[in-house]
């Protein structure tokens, strides 16, 4: 009986209009856009093959590591096997990047590229399931009960001995089946293909994950099928039913999927990428100042000349004397002191003890201590008056101008003033701290080192002092000279120590760079979870993120390939050290007329870079998630629509 | 009689579940994205002040020479206004960039020759403020993305059945019993069905922007409001061209569910599949390397004139001198025909995806109304051309704002910036007229729609056979 039941579901889809618009709908698109997408992956391997050698025929065009190392090397980002079915993130225009052995590299931007690209959605797959296959499985499910109860056919059909339960599990089977058909027809074709295009290759692995992303399309189908169903097993009439479904789709695949980022993007907001380099730049100063002085005292010790005895006045002389009316050189005295104070470190820390000791500070700790991180927005957009009065009500319950009154009216000795002040410079020290990006504690623990040790600027600034007073000045091109006529051997011994000096701000500045992107992916992370987890509600993030993942297009890509791009970077690292690091016999070319020396310059052993995928277990792991999600709504989304049929009244 | 067939139509659809439906649809979207999108801007203006303020201080605090090199002066872009309504292009727009030092020279004082020519190197954009992944996942929801999704779809689903509905329900029939002409019930149709779809999202449009409008971090001046009055015009023109869609169909069938299949058909290969395919068609057909790829081409030629140069250093030293002035004036113009001959590769593709993808009403809309909101291609084009003065303004003036810091034992490894030198980078947008300018092709383009797919269901519905 069950038999003839789907037997006859199947007859009625299967022969309606809808099914034959449906169908070619469907294939047409799948066949179209995969044909369309699998020539643009083809051509987008073959470019990625091509800059790739690009780059490394751009890297033989030098001749010496020094100029190479800071041009770079560039690497490019591969298209992945299954870009054509599930497009995902690799819509990324941003292909390539540059490796510098000082940073971290990312795939940051272009700023020459077609806009039109990120102005629409890919057409691909992933969007014939998403969209048209969902707005199908509802076109097909409207009707399939309250259709049949106001035709009152469904009130024959209950007159014979069937029970209930068989006959929604045919409707179910029938008109999913019925749904799935065109798209297994598009999937097969596809498939083909891919096997006749000789330009694409597809590797086990990947073959594996497509057949698993077939299946959780084939859930995902299903999971839209049962909520159609059970919309027209609660509906009375079919125009009601195709309305609410309607308003549904909309909701759950236009509406959640896209707007879920953008909400989480306030709730839960990430630093811009500009700000982490802007932490970058600032932290990499101490290596770059270390990098300078120790260059300045190789150089001593190789000539025997002190740094402050040279007089460099006659480098650049036009610059100096056209420009030296008192307007500049009081504009350039307070860029030096604004310069010192703040390399000085601290950031207005003196100001605050002043302050501090001034005023009664049991008053002040209550509101100002308890700034912390998190007020540092209000505070910069707000202005601190607002925000103290904001505190001072929360805690004491007077705003600021009552305080003022009542402190006068009782004698108390609480300057205002003073407290804005405070906050002030609490609010600047915060905003030190923040693009700095250390926590308060390391912030203390590096002033007392401070003023333990001596930090270069320090050390330089107060060597500048004797520096205008000594008398005895000696040319650079003289002490030029007198390196020049060293010995082989001691320009050696020189040369080694520079390069040690290089390599160990290299390193140190790669650290500074890998700590702070990887606080910044840590935040992205939150962001990226929150957000799958909130957009979950919607089966169409699901599966979205199910299939991408799968297909090794989606978030987890960027985050793999990063890795991949970050080992590759500390691979030119090393490049470059075991280049520098040789035996000074072997350092026989001369560059910069004769000035420098290294090694031989051959790129033979230059790593190259390499993206291996994430394997199909792996992959697995990642999305497991997802397929649970789904699974459930399919499970309890049928169940609802059974029992609602089990007891739902057949005549009208 | 045309009035009493408008107000039939309209009372017939203000009546009907499907009316409520897209109603709470029409006002939860457009309110909710828009206050999304509001208080995207809010923190996006917020980065870009944030920004400024540290790249400023950045500047005052790299004082040592090859800090300034490597990193050089960053600028932030300022995010736009009404990407509120359409933010189109804004991902790739709103980022910070950054000219490093190295960048900046000049030829004359014998920094590398393409950096004083090139049209695309020397400029790095940093990461756009919309780079978690997550956001090239999803089409971001704003304003016109409701309405070109949404909206089309309503308009079809409110027409489908206008004409072959009616037969169905044989009232067509009687209708035309009474001495109405053909032509009056046809405009009385559309003019009823998209009525009755405009009023409320007049209304939806009308709260959304006032919901905008009253947060304190957002002020529309006139330029503004002009600009958003012909977004919402062009808004207004999209869904009266898909209620007509939806027509067409109806009215050349005889049954509604066929009519529905068919315009749900036209819907997605009209708004979902042209738009989207026609840049990677555009992209077979004029490929093109990517832009890093000629940057590294034309230092490599550099490399190679240098190397060419060393090699005739021991020549005779007039031979050598003129073979000099001959490489090196040629290098120059060697650059700009590489880059230029790309340059003009990128606007043929650009033009050509553009021109393909005009097929679909869809696509006109969006280029439409993101050349109004200024977040559209010749936006785009527009600010990179900016960048690309603003760096060579920057080459011109390096002198003026970094001097090397004489307080420092060797002047010449640190710097000192003056910051009321360095020059500003203007925050100059494409002007209203020329914004509208550039949208009126696309304008034209639906209005055409408009015209033609009325003349098409007119002509048909004359000799419609409604038994």
């Amino acid at each position: 009986m069950m038999g003839n039941l789907i037997r006859k579901e199947l007859l009625d889809n299967l022969l309606s209009f809808r099914f034959v618009v449906s169908s070619v709908i469907v294939i047409f698109i799948m066949v179209l856009s995969t044909g369309i997408l699998m020539q643009d992956y083809a051509n987008q391997r073959d470019s990625y093959n091509q800059n790739q050698s690009a780059h490394y025929k751009h890297a033989e065009s030098f001749d010496n590591y020094i100029e190479f190392m800071f041009s770079g090397i560039g690497a490019e980002r591969p298209p992945s096997e299954l870009q054509f079915f599930y497009t995902g993130v690799e819509k990324n225009p941003n292909r390539s990047t540059t490796i510098f052995p000082f940073f971290k590299p990312s795939f940051r931007g272009e700023l020459n590229l077609n806009p039109i690209f990120p102005l629409f959605p890919a057409v691909d797959l992933m969007f014939v399931v998403s969209i048209v296959m969902s707005l199908l499985a509802f076109v097909f499910s409207y009707d399939a009960v309250c259709g049949e109860r106001q035709s009152g056919t469904l009130k024959l059909l209950m007159s014979y001995s069937i029970s209930r339960d068989k006959i929604i599990l045919s409707k179910w089977i029938g008109g999913y089946v019925t749904l799935i058909i065109p798209y297994l027809i598009g999937i097969v074709l596809c498939i083909l293909m891919i096997i006749i295009n000789p330009r694409v290759t597809v590797s086990g692995d990947n073959w594996a994950a497509f057949m698993m992303t077939v299946l959780v399309s084939l859930l995902f189908i299903g999971v839209m099928y049962s909520i159609g169903l059970l919309v027209s097993v609660t509906s009375r009439i079919p125009a009601a039913s195709i309305s609410i479904l309607l308003f549904i789709w909309v909701i759950i695949v236009l509406v959640i999927p896209n707007s879920v980022p953008f909400v989480v993007d306030q709730i839960k907001p990430i630093d811009s990428p500009s700000l982490v380099q802007s932490r970058i730049k600032f932290k990499t100063g101490q290596s770059v100042n270390k990098l300078i002085d120790e260059t300045i005292s190789t150089f001593e010790e190789a000539t025997g000349v002190n740094i402050n005895d040279i007089d460099f006045s006659g480098m650049r002389p036009e610059e100096e004397e056209d420009k030296s009316d008192s307007k500049k050189k009081e504009s350039s005295a307070s860029t030096t002191t604004s310069t010192t104070k703040s390399s000085g470190g601290g950031g207005g820390s003196n100001a605050t003890a002043d302050i501090a000791s001034k005023v009664d500070m049991g008053q002040l700790e209550k509101v100002i201590g308890g700034i912390t991180d998190n007020d540092l927005r209000e505070l910069r957009l707000k202005g601190c008056k607002y925000w103290v009065d904001k505190q001072l009500k929360a805690q004491v319950g007077i705003t600021l101008e009552q305080a003022e009154t009542l402190a006068k009216d009782m004698g108390y000795d609480i300057d205002t003033k003073a407290l804005l002040r405070e906050c002030e410079a609490r609010k600047k020290e915060l905003i030190d701290m923040k693009r700095s990006g250390q926590s308060a504690e390391e912030i203390a623990s590096s002033e007392m080192a401070k003023q333990g040790g001596t930090t270069s600027a320090v050390k330089s600034t107060a060597s500048s002092q004797p520096a205008q007073t000594s008398t005895a000045k000696v040319k650079p091109q003289e002490v030029v000279g007198k390196y020049m006529a060293l010995s082989e051997e001691e320009k050696g011994r020189a040369i080694d120590k520079m390069y040690a000096s290089f390599v160990n701000a290299f390193k140190a500045n790669s650290e500074v760079s890998k700590e702070e992107e990887e606080r910044y992916q840590r935040s992205v992370d939150g962001q990226i979870a929150l957000t799958k987890n909130l957009s979950r509600i919607s089966p169409v993030s699901s599966y979205i993120y199910a299939v991408t993942d799968l297909a090794n297009t989606g978030i987890e890509r960027e985050k793999h390939m990063k890795k991949y791009l970050w080992d590759y970077q500390a691979q030119f690292l090393d490049f470059l050290t075991r280049k520098f690091n040789v035996p000074d016999k072997e350092r026989v070319h001369k560059i910069f007329g004769g000035f420098f020396r290294e090694a031989e310059f051959n790129l033979d052993d230059l790593p190259r870079f390499k993206y291996r995928e994430m394997s199909f277990a792996g992959r697995m792991k990642l999305v497991m998630v997802d397929i649970v999600v789904l699974f459930s709504f399919m499970v309890i989304l049928f169940l609802a629509a059974f029992m609602s049929f089990l007891r739902a009244e057949i005549i009208d | 009689m045309l009035y009493q067939i408008i107000r039939k139509e309209m009372l017939l659809n203000l009546v009907s579940f499907r009316f409520i439906i897209s109603v709470i649809l029409l006002f939860v979207l457009i309110i909710g994205t828009m206050q999304i999108m509001a208080s995207n801007y809010g923190r996006r203006v917020e980065d870009f002040s944030i920004g400024t303020e540290m790249h400023n201080d950045d500047l005052e605090k790299l004082n040592t020479r090859p800090q300034f090199e490597a990193f050089g002066v960053t600028k932030d872009t300022h995010p736009t206004l009404l990407g509120i309504f359409a933010i189109g292009l804004e991902s790739q727009m709103s980022r910070s960039f950054m000219v490093p030092g190295y960048a900046m020279s000049i030829q004359e004082q014998g920094g590398r020759v393409f950096y004083a020519v090139s049209k695309l190197a020397g400029i790095q954009p940093e990461g756009s403020k919309y780079s978690n992944p997550i956001f090239t996942l999803f089409q971001p929801p704003d304003f016109i993305y409701i309405i070109n999704i949404v909206l089309g779809l309503l308009a079809i689903l409110f027409s489908f059945d206008s004409i072959s509905g009616e037969k169905e329900n044989q009232t067509l029939k009687l209708m035309l019993t009474n001495s109405v002409p053909r032509d009056v019930v046809l405009i009385g149709k559309w003019i009823g069905g998209t009525l009755s779809i405009l009023l409320p999202f007049m209304l939806a449009f009308g709260i959304g922007v006032l919901g905008v409008i009253m947060r304190p971090s957002i002020q529309l001046d006139g330029d503004a409001l002009v600009r958003l009055l012909l977004i919402f015009a062009l808004s207004g023109l999209y869904i009266a061209v898909f209620f007509l869609v939806g027509m067409v169909f109806s009215v050349f069938t005889s049954r509604s569910s066929t009519s529905l299949v068919l315009s749900l058909f036209a819907w997605v290969i009209f708004v979902l599949v042209v738009p989207n395919l026609a840049p990677v068609i555009s992209r077979q057909f004029v490929p093109m390397k990517p832009s890093d790829a000629i940057v590294r081409e034309a230092e490599r030629m550099e490399n190679e004139m240098w190397h060419d140069l060393w090699k005739i250093r021991n020549d005779d030293q007039k031979a050598y001198r003129r073979k000099k002035k001959e490489i090196t004036e040629k290098l120059p113009d060697k650059i700009r025909a590489l880059e230029d001959a790309w340059l003009r590769r990128l606007m043929r593709q650009v033009s050509l995806a553009k021109n393909i993808s005009r097929v679909s009403p869809s696509a006109d809309y969006i280029y439409a109304t993101t050349a109004i909101a200024g977040t559209g291609i010749d936006d785009y084009f527009n600010l990179r051309d900016r960048i690309l003065r603003y760096r060579i303004r920057l080459g011109e003036t390096r002198g003026d704002f970094v001097k090397d810091d004489t307080s420092q034992p060797i002047p010449m490894l640190y710097v000192k910036v003056d910051l009321d030198e360095v020059p500003v980078f203007q925050d100059k947008r494409i002007e209203l007229v020329d914004s509208i300018n550039h949208a009126v092709i696309d304008f034209g383009i639906l209005a055409c729609y408009l015209v033609i797919l009325f003349m098409i269901a007119f002509v048909k519905f004359l000799n419609y056979d409604v038994k």
